[in-house]
């Protein structure tokens, strides 16, 4: 498909012609600071109006576009509770033509993840909530080149200029103009909208060797390989390195809220005298709460079997049901994890454990 | 110093005095530091302490983390001088008991505010403004201190160290609601700023509890707003601003500038600083006949 | 004692919380002697001020109260001997965090009415009415009470019962 050039300042025009051509445009921005040390840069993904600031290929933003396919928060439909008779309300699933520009390689990655769940691809039930939003999505990716110390892509599969789910890809090169890669229809409508600020054919070695350059510079290096094979040997469910290095996990959903691939939701009725909404919000297998039954049995009782299976299910899990990772190596859990639980060491320890046969060991001070 | 601490808690471990010592190791990455269990006294070999080490170790006593607990008869904890005021306040609470815990201390000289702000050393820019007003940096009672302790006057009040306060108190009251709603806008309820609080000791959250639903759980800004409200009011007079809250939510949201204007309240209508003794009751749970009416009609 | 009936543009929700033993007992007193008040309080009869958990106000003010108002017992006279002690404290922090967080703090009343008091009871209601009534609506909470009205399509007459 289609290669072209265009120059970074013209992204601005981009949003420009992407709003006039009816696109609800999406872009990272850098939320307003407070005064003093305490506070940090934020950036998220936002609707973005002509002429606002944005941060487009400026590291990775905080929280990714998950929000934009699969809300905190959203209503499945409205009841009202008349006399006798329930009224139901359903909701609009007539999404807006969306844009997202400047999605990581990572959260772009991310959406074949999600689709794999909502979708009836593998699931058996079209989640219409996100399927529809997904159809009315475009995803314009930007390759990185600055992966900062908590990024692992390179160790899942994918790479800083992966263009895996993209729908138009551009990569910065040195010179500071971009290299556009038109790779499906979708993105074919976006490259004729913006056709204006397009020209020549691109410059495919220098996208190239910016793509190695960057993966170059990711210094957490893990190999998954032999992940799979370990975590499907149950007898590792219950090796001493699951609680090691999780139990000074605090068991906030820090860690899934930020991931791009956590989809876990939970369904409550919020009511508000005769009527209410039934309303999906993001859940987390974190918490103590997400394996309760009503029984006051909890299957996963302490907080190290949680983590444990969030690692089974990115890994293990998602490979066994899907045929894929659940992980893309965003590195934000790593980042947003109040006491530096990193999931790189729980696949570091794996592949050590792994290379080591019959490594397995219960340590005698556990239990 | 922590030299001295690595040895007596290698000496304690080895004796059998202690059950565990929780203190701080080098994290993944150098700019940060992470939470250790050491159960053998080989383990203290990792023991750190500098100005990466922000966590707020207590929140490992308190009664939501029970299942590391299992099996602690006598933990020691490695406290700096705020860590140890939220121990002191634990035990107000009836929380935990005195010879529960063996407290080491050591001088501290501030923590940086956020690990991704370390560049290696701490200085003005990336220390953490709840460590300007300190008071408690030779910290106040602890089992072990490497050396002498001096003498410190604590007896000056409660001193708010947020700028940011300051800020949003200047306000009108409607464009402090929009800040907030705007802030609370990217809240997405992943509960770290309870989960690190040394305080959220109960066992079931309010916002867990579903029959009756006070507290929406669904992350939308009427139910975010809600959560905030709570927090902050069951912290009220609690608190003693170890400003982890703060520091651990990912999407940096100020939320403990609640927390210290109810600080400043409480200090100024009942004259008490949480987390400096473990008889005073803490103000909301008890109460003096001639206290301050004034707004009540 | 009787007032004509005037009409304002903005008529404002407001929810009481009151101890059984003193304000609703005052409440029921000026009821029974006929008094005149305002009748915008919806009152929700608690066992004492000390039971009056900011929750409830908190809750109020998402289901869309423009104001709340909080009474008990006089100190000193508390039926459970210091329930108000405690609420006394217990609401002086929580108007300092209602106003931190951005309400109009005179949205909230306290108010210490004993069940004698039914003169007291009508004035303290009407004036907080007038005043809530000049605030207008509590726009910066009205606009969160619905979070997903623009979500909804159309009302399908499904039934179950």
């Amino acid at each position: 498909m289609r290669t072209a050039t265009l120059q970074k300042n013209d992204l601005d025009r981009v949003i420009d012609l992407l709003s006039q051509a009816d696109y609800r445009v999406i872009a990272p921005q850098n939320q307003p600071r407070l005064d003093g040390p305490d506070s940090i840069d934020v950036a998220v993904f936002k609707e973005i109006q002509s002429g606002d600031s944005h941060n487009i290929g400026e590291g990775l933003s905080t929280t990714g576009i998950k929000p934009f396919l699969f809300p905190k928060d959203e209503p499945l439909f409205a009841y009202e509770n008349r006399g006798k008779k329930v009224v139901l309300t359903e909701v609009s699933l007539d999404f807006p033509k969306t844009v997202i520009l400047g999605v990581r390689p990572c959260d772009v990655a991310s959406v074949s993840s999600l689709d794999a769940v909502f979708s009836d691809k593998n699931a058996g039930f079209n989640d219409e909530l996100f399927t529809k939003r997904l159809e009315k999505t475009t995803f314009v990716s930007y390759s990185c080149t600055e992966p900062d110390v908590s990024c692992f892509c390179t160790s899942v599969g994918l790479a800083p200029d992966s263009d895996k789910g993209s729908d138009l890809h551009m990569t910065e090169l040195p010179d500071g103009t971009l290299h556009v890669e038109v790779k499906t229809k979708a993105g074919e409508k976006i490259a004729a909208v913006i056709d204006a600020l397009l020209s020549g054919d691109g410059d495919a070695v220098a996208r190239q060797q910016a793509g190695v350059a960057a993966a170059e510079k990711i210094t957490r290096l893990r190999d998954s390989a032999p992940i799979l094979p370990w975590l499907q040997d149950l007898g590792n469910f219950g090796d001493e390195m699951w609680q090691r290095l999780g139990e000074k996990c605090l068991g906030c959903g820090a860690c899934t809220f930020e991931c791009p691939t956590c989809h876990c939701f939970d369904i409550v009725d919020e009511n508000s005298g005769n009527k209410g909404y039934r309303v999906k919000f993001w859940d987390s297998c974190q918490f103590d709460h997400f394996t309760l039954h009503a029984s006051g049995h909890n299957t996963r009782n302490s907080q190290f079997e949680r983590y444990r299976n969030r690692f089974n299910c990115k890994f293990k899990i998602y490979e066994d049901v899907f045929g894929e990772k659940g992980c893309v190596g965003c590195g934000r859990c790593i980042r947003g994890c109040p006491v530096n639980l990193d999931i790189t060491e729980y696949m570091a320890e794996v592949a050590h454990k792994a290379a080591i046969p019959n490594a397995m060991s219960a340590d005698p001070d556990f239990e | 110093m922590i030299e001295q601490i690595r040895e007596k808690a290698r000496e304690l471990l080895e004796s059998g005095e202690l059950d565990v010592v929780i203190g701080y190791a080098e994290g993944s990455d150098p700019t940060r530091t992470t939470p250790i269990f050491c159960r053998k006294p080989e383990d203290t070999d990792k023991l750190v302490l500098d100005g990466r080490c922000v966590n707020t170790l207590p929140a490992y006593l308190n009664k939501r983390h029970e299942y590391p607990k299992k099996g602690w008869k006598k933990t020691g904890i490695i406290g700096k001088g705020c860590d140890i005021r939220a121990i002191t306040q634990l035990i107000a609470e009836n929380q935990l008991k005195r010879d529960e815990v063996y407290i080491f201390g050591a001088e501290c000289e501030g923590v940086v505010a956020h690990p991704e702000k370390w560049d290696g050393s701490l200085h003005e820019g990336n220390c953490a403004s709840k460590c300007s007003a300190c008071d408690v940096k030779i910290p106040l009672d602890t089992d072990f201190y490497p050396g002498e302790k001096p003498e410190v006057d604590r007896s000056g009040p409660y001193m708010v160290s947020a700028p940011a306060l300051a800020t949003l108190v200047k306000m009108d009251d409607e464009d402090r609601f929009a800040f907030w709603r705007d802030d609370f806008d990217r809240c997405f309820k992943c509960y770290a700023c309870r989960e690190v609080c040394p305080h959220c000791s109960c066992n079931i959250c309010i916002t867990d509890r579903t029959m009756p639903s006070w507290v929406d759980q669904a992350a939308h800004t009427k139910g975010v707003f809600g959560w905030h409200l709570t927090r902050a009011m069951h912290l009220v007079g609690r608190c003693t601003g170890c400003g982890e809250c703060t520091r651990a939510c990912p999407v940096n949201i100020q939320v403990d500038l609640f927390n210290q204007k109810m600080k400043e309240v409480i200090q100024e209508s009942f004259d008490y600083k949480s987390g400096y003794s473990m008889e005073v009751k803490p103000p909301l749970i008890t109460y003096n006949t001639d206290d301050q009416e004034t707004y009540i009609r | 004692m009787s007032k004509g009936i005037v009409r304002h543009d903005f008529e404002p929700k407001i929810m009481g919380f009151v101890c059984k033993w003193c304000t609703y007992s005052g409440a029921d007193l000026a009821g029974t002697s006929r008094m005149d008040y305002s009748p915008h309080v919806r009152m929700v009869r608690l066992p004492c001020s000390g039971r009056i958990d900011p929750q409830f106000v908190i809750k109020a003010f998402e289901q869309g109260a423009d104001g709340v108002i909080i009474s008990g017992c006089h100190p000193g006279d508390c039926h459970y001997n210091e329930g108000n002690y405690y609420a006394r404290r217990r609401n002086l922090a929580f108007r300092n965090l209602m106003e931190f967080n951005g309400i109009d703090i005179k949205r909230l009343e306290f108010s210490w009415i004993s069940a004698a008091e039914a003169i007291k009871f009508t004035q303290i209601i009407d004036k907080f009415t007038n005043q809530v009534r000049d605030l207008g609506p509590n726009e910066g909470y009205r606009a969160l009470l619905d979070p997903y009205a623009s979500r909804l399509v159309k009302s399908s007459e499904e039934s179950a019962a």
